[in-house]
Formats: C-alpha cells, sequence, structure tokens
C-alpha cells in the first residue's frame, strides 16, 4: 500500500505547487481598472509586439493592460461579439480588410478620430467610419526560395506553368487569413471567371493547408519552392537569419492588400485608457514596435525602420475589393471554390 | 451462479459521476447543439434539412465513415503484433518500448505534422536517404498531401493505441485452452483462428471503437496532411463552420448529427462488450526473450523495426532538426544549441526563461491534476458500473463514455458559451481547462479500467467477505491491486492527452495560461520553426520522464 500513499503524496505535492503558482494570476485578474485589449494570439505572444507594447505603455501612462488572446482574428471578433450585451474587453486589435464588413454590420466598435489618422496615407484608412483604425498592413504575395528557383513567376498566370508542377503551397480561405486574401485576390483580377483559374492552377498546388504556419513550414523545410504569404515575409529571414534567400514576389496584375485594425469597444470600461492605447500604437514609437515583431509595413510614415525592410516590395498596383462586395458575396465565392476548384 | 456479495442498485452510487458530467460536458455542450435546431427564437429543422440536401456535405459524411473505417483496420492490423509480443514476452528494453508507444499521442498535432514532412516529404530523411541508395533524383516515396498520408498518420497516432489495449487484454486470459488444442495437435493458425481470435475479440472490439471514434473525429491530420479540402470530414467542417464562418446554425446542426452518430456507435459496440465479460483472472507468465524461436525472434525484430522507423522516423528528425543549425546559406549543418538559446530570450526582450518554465509548470500541473481527477473518478464509476445492478446498464455507460464522441473543439466552444451565461462566468480558466481535459480523457481511463474491474472474480470478493473484509478494505487489497495494469495504463493516456491537447486549451487560455502545445503553435506562428523543434523536444523528454517514473512505480512489486 505504501507505494499508492507516495504516488499520491507526490501527486498532491505536485499540484499543491502548481496551485501556489496560480495565485498570482487570479491577483492580477481582479484588477479592475486595467484595460484589457482582445488581440489575436500572435500579437500577445512573447515573440509577438504585445508585450514590449504593453510594458513601454505601461511605463509611460501608469495604466495596467492585459492582453486576452483567445485565438486568431477571427475568433477574438467571435468573441467580442458574443460578449457584445456584457463587454469585457476595451480594445479590439485584429480584424483586417476582410472582416471589415462583418465588425462593422456587427456595431460593437465606437468611432475614433485619432490624431495621428492625419499623418496616415489616405489610401490605408479603410474605413472611413473610423470605427477601425489601421495600425499595420502588407500585400499577401507569393514568396520563392531563390535556391531551388531560377526563374520565378511574375503573374498569377505564370504560376500555371507546367514548370512550377506541384510547386505552390496555398491556404485553405476558410481557416487562414492568407488564404482568403488569395481567393479574394484571383477574384479580383478574374472577377466571376476566378474558378476557371483556379482550375488551370491546380497542377502546381502541391498542398493547400490549414493555416499560414503549417503553409510556411512545408516552404521552409524545402518541400516546396512556392508558398503563399506575405510581402514582408523576407524582412524576417533577413533581420533574425541573415539570408536573402526567400524572396517576396509583385505580381504583374498586383497584389492583394492587407490592412489590420484597431477599434473601440462599445460599452467599454475604460474607453479613455484604449484611447490613450491607441494613440501609443500609432505613434512613431508604438509603429517601430508593431513593424519589427509583426513583420508588417507601419501605417505611420515617420516610423525608423531597419534596413531590412528594404527586402518587402511596394506595389505598383495594390487590390482591395470593395468592402460591401465582400460582406454580401464572400461566403458563396468561398463555398463554390470548395465544391469547383477541385483541390 | 448466485453470488453472496450480490448486486446493489447502482443508481443512486452513480449519481455523482451523473452530476458532473452533466456540468462539465452534458450542459456546455448541449447549449450548443441546441443552436442547430433553432433559428430566431424558434425551434426548426431548418439546418438539418439543408445538411442532408446537400450533395457536399453527403460526400463528406460518406468520407468521414469511409477513411476511419480504413484507418481502423490498418490501425489494428499494425498493432496486433505488438500487443502479442508485449503480453507474451519479456525482452530487453521492453519498458523503453512500451514508453515509445505513447509518444505519438502527447505531440501537438502540428509537431507531428513537422515531423512528418521533415521525415517523408519530398525533400525527407526517406527520400533523400532512398534516392542516395538508388542514385536518383526527386522525390522517390511520393506519400504527403494525399489519402496516403492520411492513413498512414492516423496508424502512427493509433497503432500504439491498439498495442497497449490489445496487450492489457491479451494478459489477463488464460493459456490453458491454447494449451489444449495445442495438446489436441491444432495447428498454430487453427489455433488462432479458433481460440486467440474469438478471445481476443472484446478485446479487438474495444481498441477498434476507440481508434474508428479517433479517426471519425480526426481533425489536424485530416486538414494538414490530406493536400486539400475534397479530404474534408464532417469534425473538419464543424470546425470551420462555427470557428471560421461564424455559421453556428448549420454548424452546430452538423456537430449534432456527428453526436448521434458517435452516440450510436458507442452505444452498439457497449451493448456487444457487455455480452462477453470475462471472469478470469491469470497474470500470464511471460516468455524469455532466449526462449522464443528464432522465426519467432526474426518477426519480433522485423516488427520492431518497423515500428521504430514509423514512430521514431518523424520523432527524432523532430529532435536533431533541434539541434542542428547552418552558420551560412551554403554551409554544412553544425550541432549547435542556437534554437534553443534563441527560445530562452526571444528578441522582445520579455525574459524567455520565464515564459518557458511557467509553460512547462502549467503544463505539469494541469496534466497532473487531470491524472488524479481522471483516476478517482474512473475508478470509482467503474467499481459502480461493474459490482451493481442497474435498470439500463447499456444506456448509462454510454451516456458516461460519450465524451469521446464530442470533439475537444466542441466541448471548448460550448464552455466559452456556458460561461458567458452569469454564472459559471468568473470560473478561472485553468479551472475550465482541467474540466475539459478531465472530460476528454474520462473514457480513456474507463476504457483501460472496466475491462480489468469486469474479469475479476466475484468468488475472491465473496471469500474476502467471508473473511471479514469489509467492501473499503475489498476494494483496497483485493480490486486495486488487480485492476493496477488498467489503472497505470489509463493514468498515463490522461496524463499524456492533457500534456498534448491544445484544441480547447487555446479556446480556454484567453493567453493567460500558456503550455508547451500553446508555445509550440505561437513559436510556428513566428516564423521560428527550429525553436518549436526544441521546445518540442523538451516536451518529449518530459513524457518519456513521466512514464519511466510510471512504469518504476509497476515494478517496485515484482
Amino acid at each position: 500500500m505504501k507505494k499508492y500513499l507516495l504516488l499520491l503524496l507526490m501527486l498532491t505535492s505536485v499540484s499543491s505547487l502548481f496551485a501556489g503558482g496560480q495565485k498570482e494570476i487570479s491577483v492580477v485578474t481582479d484588477n479592475s481598472k486595467q484595460l484589457n485589449i482582445y488581440c489575436y494570439d500572435s500579437f500577445a505572444s512573447e515573440w509577438g509586439p504585445g508585450p514590449t507594447l504593453v510594458a513601454d505603455f505601461t511605463e509611460k501612462t501608469g495604466i495596467e493592460v492585459k492582453l486576452i488572446a483567445p485565438g486568431d482574428a477571427v475568433t477574438i471578433l467571435s468573441k467580442v461579439i458574443m460578449e457584445k450585451k456584457n463587454p469585457r474587453g476595451d480594445l479590439l486589435i485584429g480584424p483586417d480588410n476582410n472582416l471589415l464588413d462583418r465588425t462593422l454590420a456587427e456595431d460593437i466598435l465606437v468611432p475614433y478620430d485619432a490624431p495621428a489618422l492625419a499623418d496616415i496615407p489616405a489610401e490605408l484608412k479603410f474605413d472611413e467610419t473610423n470605427h477601425l483604425l489601421p495600425f499595420d498592413w502588407g500585400y499577401f504575395a507569393i514568396c520563392y526560395d531563390s535556391e531551388q528557383i531560377e526563374n520565378p513567376p511574375s503573374s498569377l498566370e505564370d504560376l500555371t506553368k507546367a514548370e512550377y508542377t506541384k510547386s505552390l503551397v496555398l491556404m485553405d480561405p476558410r481557416t487562414s487569413s492568407p488564404g482568403m486574401g488569395f481567393l479574394l485576390w484571383t477574384r479580383a483580377v478574374y472577377g466571376d471567371d476566378y474558378l476557371d483559374y483556379w482550375k488551370r492552377l491546380k497542377g502546381s498546388v502541391l498542398s493547400v493547408t490549414e493555416s499560414w504556419s503549417n503553409g510556411y513550414g512545408l516552404f521552409t523545410s524545402g518541400e516546396a519552392p512556392l508558398v503563399l504569404s506575405y510581402s514582408t515575409s523576407p524582412v524576417y529571414h533577413k533581420m533574425w537569419e541573415e539570408t536573402e534567400r526567400y524572396k517576396a514576389l509583385a505580381f504583374e496584375e498586383g497584389n492583394y492588400l492587407q490592412i489590420e485594425g484597431v477599434g473601440i469597444i462599445k460599452g467599454a470600461a475604460n474607453p479613455e485608457a484604449a484611447r490613450k492605447f491607441l494613440d501609443y500604437m500609432l505613434s512613431p514609437e508604438g509603429q517601430e514596435v508593431i513593424a519589427t515583431s509583426n513583420i508588417m509595413m507601419p501605417v505611420n510614415p515617420y516610423t525608423n525602420l531597419p534596413e531590412a525592410f528594404n527586402m518587402a516590395f511596394i506595389s505598383e498596383n495594390p487590390l482591395l475589393l470593395d468592402k460591401e462586395d465582400i460582406g454580401e458575396n464572400q461566403m458563396s465565392w468561398v463555398q463554390n471554390w470548395v465544391e469547383e476548384s477541385g483541390l | 451462479m448466485k453470488s453472496s456479495t450480490g448486486l446493489k442498485r447502482g443508481e443512486l452510487r452513480l449519481l455523482p459521476v451523473v452530476i458532473f458530467l452533466f456540468l462539465t460536458f452534458y450542459l456546455p455542450v448541449a447549449i450548443l447543439l441546441m443552436r442547430g435546431l433553432r433559428a430566431d427564437g424558434n425551434w426548426t429543422f431548418q439546418w438539418l434539412r439543408e445538411l442532408f440536401g446537400s450533395g457536399y456535405y453527403r460526400r463528406v459524411f460518406l468520407f468521414t465513415f469511409y477513411q476511419a473505417l480504413l484507418s481502423t483496420i490498418l490501425s489494428l492490423i499494425a498493432g496486433l503484433p505488438g500487443g502479442w509480443l508485449f503480453s507474451h514476452v519479456d525482452f530487453p528494453g521492453k519498458r523503453v518500448a512500451k514508453a515509445l508507444t505513447t509518444i505519438p499521442f502527447i505531440l501537438p498535432s502540428i509537431l507531428v505534422v513537422l515531423g512528418f514532412i521533415l521525415f517523408w516529404g519530398r525533400q525527407g530523411v526517406v527520400n533523400r536517404v532512398l534516392a542516395g541508395l538508388m542514385n536518383k533524383e526527386a522525390p522517390i516515396v511520393d506519400v504527403l498531401y494525399s489519402f496516403k498520408a492520411i492513413l498512414l498518420a492516423h496508424v502512427f497516432y493509433n497503432f500504439p493505441i491498439a498495442l497497449r489495449l490489445i496487450a492489457a487484454w491479451w494478459e489477463g486470459f488464460p493459456e490453458n485452452q491454447v494449451e489444449a488444442a495445442r495438446t489436441l495437435g491444432a495447428s498454430r493458425l487453427k489455433i488462432f483462428l479458433t481460440v486467440t481470435l474469438p478471445q481476443l475479440l472484446p478485446g479487438l472490439l474495444s481498441a477498434a471503437s476507440l481508434i474508428f471514434l479517433y479517426c471519425f473525429m480526426s481533425f489536424a491530420v485530416i486538414l494538414v496532411l490530406g493536400g486539400g479540402p475534397r479530404f474534408s470530414t464532417m469534425e473538419v467542417e464543424v470546425y470551420r463552420l462555427i470557428k471560421y464562418s461564424l455559421d453556428f446554425g448549420r454548424g452546430a446542426a452538423l456537430a449534432l448529427t456527428e453526436t448521434v452518430a458517435t452516440l450510436f456507435l458507442t452505444f452498439f459496440y457497449i451493448r456487444k462488450e457487455q455480452k462477453n465479460v470475462y471472469t478470469n483472472s491469470v497474470f500470464r507468465k511471460k516468455t524469455a526473450w532466449r526462449d522464443l524461436e528464432p522465426s519467432q525472434k526474426a518477426g519480433a525484430l522485423l516488427y520492431i523495426g518497423l515500428v521504430l522507423l514509423v514512430i521514431l522516423g518523424p520523432i527524432l528528425t523532430v529532435m536533431v532538426q533541434s539541434f542542428l543549425t547552418r552558420p551560412s546559406r551554403t554551409a554544412t549543418a553544425i550541432w549547435s544549441l542556437r534554437w534553443y538559446r534563441e527560445m530562452l530570450s526571444p528578441p522582445g526582450g520579455v525574459s524567455g526563461t520565464a515564459i518557458l518554465a511557467e509553460a512547462v509548470r502549467n503544463s505539469l500541473g494541469i496534466a497532473t491534476t487531470t491524472l488524479i481527477l481522471t483516476l478517482i473518478i474512473g475508478a470509482y464509476t467503474s467499481w459502480v458500473l461493474s459490482r451493481h445492478k442497474l435498470k439500463y446498464p447499456g444506456l448509462s455507460e454510454s451516456l458516461i463514455m460519450m465524451p469521446m464522441g464530442v470533439s475537444s473543439v466542441v466541448l471548448g466552444i460550448g464552455y466559452l458559451w456556458l460561461m458567458r451565461n452569469g454564472t459559471f462566468g468568473n470560473i478561472h480558466p485553468v479551472f475550465s481547462i482541467i474540466c475539459a481535459h478531465t472530460v476528454i480523457a474520462l473514457p480513456f481511463v474507463l476504457r483501460s479500467l472496466t475491462p480489468a474491474m469486469r474479469r475479476i472474480r466475484l468468488d475472491l470478493l465473496d471469500a474476502a467477505k467471508l473473511m471479514g473484509a469489509g467492501g473499503f478494505k475489498r476494494f483496497i487489497s483485493i480490486e486495486l491491486p488487480l485492476i493496477r495494469p488498467g489503472l497505470i495504463s489509463g493514468g498515463a493516456f490522461a496524463f499524456a492527452i492533457s500534456l498534448g491537447e491544445i484544441n480547447a486549451t487555446l479556446i480556454l487560455s484567453d493567453a493567460g495560461i500558456t503550455t508547451i502545445p500553446i508555445a509550440i503553435l505561437r513559436l510556428i506562428g513566428t516564423y521560428k520553426f527550429f525553436s518549436a523543434c526544441a521546445l518540442g523536444t523538451i516536451l518529449i523528454l518530459i513524457c518519456l520522464l513521466a512514464f519511466t517514473l510510471i512504469d518504476a512505480f509497476d515494478g517496485w512489486e515484482n
């Protein structure tokens, strides 16, 4: 019998150690004066911009901040929608231009005419009602591995060529925002004939992955020389790995824009602090933190950027679909893609 | 045989379990599934009619069954020789081998996928080795991104379950029937078909039902390794509808259909199993490795070799990769701790060591608590189910086993909805995560415990009673030691499931709680694939350590 008692003793001591650790956490969550920010998980992660932004902000203003990140941008949005009647957050970070219509339709944000908006280029202000303010941006782009491909494609149409058979990794538009971005990209270029393009493209596709991270993992482990990602992806490899092996391609038809937004939640307990944090995010200082850890372009043109950002191209032909068009037709575009693309 | 221990009515004794499951499982799931029958505040079949009217969803339904059936058959075939080996033979390194078979279970799917790609991929280890041997270019084995990849990954995940459950079952019945058949001159094949297989059938069915359900609800494997949306299952569609399209009506209706199917399967299986209760409790004497015939030795070695290749290949590749780095783009890879260092000091300036320590502490704490809770609830439940008379035994057991028919995604979303409604709103995420893990792991623990409990001979308990041992004493001194193999394998599963669980954890953690799989996910999400390999290596080592510890406790008595 002794060994059972010993085992039990060991287990309980381990769990009490752990219970002791949990108390500290609940003390922090009880603070009602703090600013509660909903953001997607990679924003809040140790390696994302969240922790540094929060530390600097708290040091400047004395306002305590809690980052709440139960998933990706869509998950956060659905959480805020679920809590509409009894909001627990003050600030929502994450909905991009493709989620704009859904976000506005749910009436979960209040407008804020931030002073910094004066500096931000007009084409990035994607919500003229100022419910959702831009904080970073980039293009969806096809990236290639220069050690595997010598003649990279220069257009969407090039991608369908036989020389790229089983060479391209894409993402599912239902589960990943680059995947949705690419679907809208083909929609923006080919209009109602977009499915014909997908049928031509099919032979070049090695895999359609669930998430960007799975797909990009395939690419960096050498499985495929072409991947759907962002115009800014090479910046990361330059900054942290000092390699220019991976490059992003500006396409002749243009590249589809992604603008990520932030907004103040309707019924927020702490709107004043939320406005302050939003101002800080849009300041050159905050923008530098966001750009270098999110690896996206800053919206504020006065931001200091490391040289590595030269690796990201600027498209001469940025593409963007009308937000009402997206809101109305997105579902049926995706469903038709699922049933007819054959992927 | 009339037992003097008697079979008391068990409904009342089952009540605590029922209340626990009602709060942690039925209520949250029901709240979610009900949405599938409601639109604009009224009850309706609108969503269900739409689903069944759609050719797309009918295809999804058929494919779900088809791939689960095929995966189950393959996993059983792959696990059967191992089940024999582990229950009949003592061989050097057996304990380590047993610990190894649990590894696939604890790995977060995202890491398994990475391992599969590095090992089986077009540029993976297998292809490079083969290309070197055959002096050829290009991929030689092209398994990934296809239906084959789904089956391969399902076998990787599930044949260890088959192996363990079959071994546990096989250990429990006597050799004498086989010996009798042998004395009568029956051939080996005939003995296997007429004696062993019928004896094994309940164990096989037990394993098959688990694996079928597991593959039926398989998620990341289908999503990632299949290579495209044409291989879609109900589970994946539920997830997409609820999580991404925010289409709760259709998503809940599909989840409802899926749940009805799994409830039916679970109930059907348990009814079958209850007809096949063994009352023998003989612990098999094992043959020593040196006493095996040469042909048996060769077969065993071949099998062990294949298992090592399939299980260890992807895992070792992840581990080796975590220690490799290229100093410059053209140089060959060298051994280095770079990725571990980067994990410990992320560029953001926040102390990585603290985060890593917290992730490890959280994962261990949650997994240990889950282990204790599931073993206590599991042992109690299997005792009530095996020693009491219930009016509807099949139904009761099915209701208790139901959590295995519901996905962690649905469970997590159900919890969120429940906690949104005031009463449960202030529950700390840690407790909801522990509850979710316990609910998810409990069926696995019961699967290991109940057959063992049922095999205990009632006359043994009667004898103890005659000698004056009370119920509690009988439980401690007879039943507990006899179900110990079940406790150990069930406990190991519970611990492993909790360590590797990520879907419900991610939904419930609100970023306030970082576990090891969540940290791995974040590393991958921020381009740090090699650091992810490094943290994955740490997770694998923790698990091996835990399993060795658990097994060491098992060994004390012998």
